[in-house]
């Protein structure tokens, strides 16, 4: 009579190792994934604080040109004694001057520029010129802000155009 | 009983083999760990100091004036565990963070913000710094105020 080969319950040789490998392989990738997701995590936030000095880099260049307005219409505010006067010297004060616009709305004289902070965005300022009377008082700023936004300020790529002909990604009310 | 012997010793082989890999893979896995957890501890630090520091310059940018009165009055209402030194027409402002950036004492603290405002002419210039427990630089800004 054959002896029947008794199998030895349990494992049986290289099961271990492949027990072992396939631990492996899942501690590695979690390992990868987690350094991955924190190197990304890193670049983000410094991408902000980069973003974040250039703003306020801008927002120092901003008060910068305000304070040269607020200068050149207190002396302009001098010079003239009536509001249309006034008003024709600060455009023809501005005429050659490409950073600055002026632009009037039922007689009221505007101002506005748009302060670089990267390549992509700026900031918008758009000053209300004050009334002649209160320039000359000299109590408080030539102009009073009314609006001061970060922009996009790069020009849509042809590519982003929908088939409508309109921007996927809309610019044109600035 | 040699068949027996035999493969006794191959599966002896086979999990000294499992434990020195598994060593091997481990010590890798760890030190990537490790550093996850540094630079997670570096981001944290660093979004809370932006974030730190656009709260102090936007107080100091609606406070400021020729005298930096005002912003004195913010910074000691704001920060009350702030080291705030007013002279004229300069202000300095320490300020101290624990590891979670919570304000606390000079003594605890991980982290510190510096600011600095001297008013000259027409405007107001702002300088902020926050710096780690090793005296590193994490983040700044550097702007300035016009002041009427």
């Amino acid at each position: 009579m054959k002896k029947q080969k008794r199998k030895r319950p349990g494992m049986t040789v290289g099961s271990s190792l492949i027990l072992v490998t396939f631990v492996l392989l899942c501690l590695v990738a979690f390992a990868s994934l987690s350094f991955v997701s924190a190197n990304a995590d890193y670049a983000l936030s410094k991408q902000t604080a980069t973003k974040t000095s250039n703003y306020y880099t801008a927002v120092g260049n901003a008060e910068q040109q305000l304070a040269a307005i607020d200068q050149t219409l207190a002396e302009l505010s001098d010079s003239f004694a009536t509001e249309e006067s006034f008003a024709n010297a600060i455009q023809h004060a501005y005429e050659t001057n490409k950073t600055i616009d002026t632009f009037s709305d039922n007689d009221t004289l505007f101002l506005s520029f748009t302060m670089p902070i990267d390549e992509s965005n700026g900031i918008y300022v758009k000053l209300q010129v004050k009334h002649l009377q209160e320039c000359k008082d000299g109590q408080s700023t030539c102009y009073e802000i009314k609006e001061y936004k970060t922009i996009t300020t790069m020009k849509p790529d042809p590519q982003t155009i929908s088939g409508d002909g309109g921007f996927l990604f809309d610019n044109t009310d600035e | 009983m040699n068949n027996g012997h035999s493969r006794t010793s191959i599966f002896l082989m086979e999990i000294i083999i499992s434990v020195l890999l598994f060593s091997l893979a481990s010590a890798v896995c760890v030190k990537l760990f490790v550093h996850t957890h540094m630079r997670n501890n570096d981001t944290h630090a660093l979004t809370r100091a932006i974030s730190e520091a656009q709260s102090v310059t936007e107080i100091i940018r609606s406070t400021a004036d020729a005298e930096l009165t005002e912003t004195n009055d913010a910074f000691c209402t704001y920060y009350p565990l702030g080291d705030i030194s007013h002279n004229g027409n300069s202000l300095t402002m320490n300020l101290f963070y624990d590891q979670d950036f919570l304000p606390c004492n000079a003594g605890l603290s991980k982290f510190k913000a510096s600011v600095d405002l001297q008013v000259k002419d027409t405007f107001c210039y702002i300088d902020i710094e926050i710096q780690n427990d090793k005296n590193e630089s994490i983040f700044s800004i550097h702007t300035q105020k016009y002041i009427h």
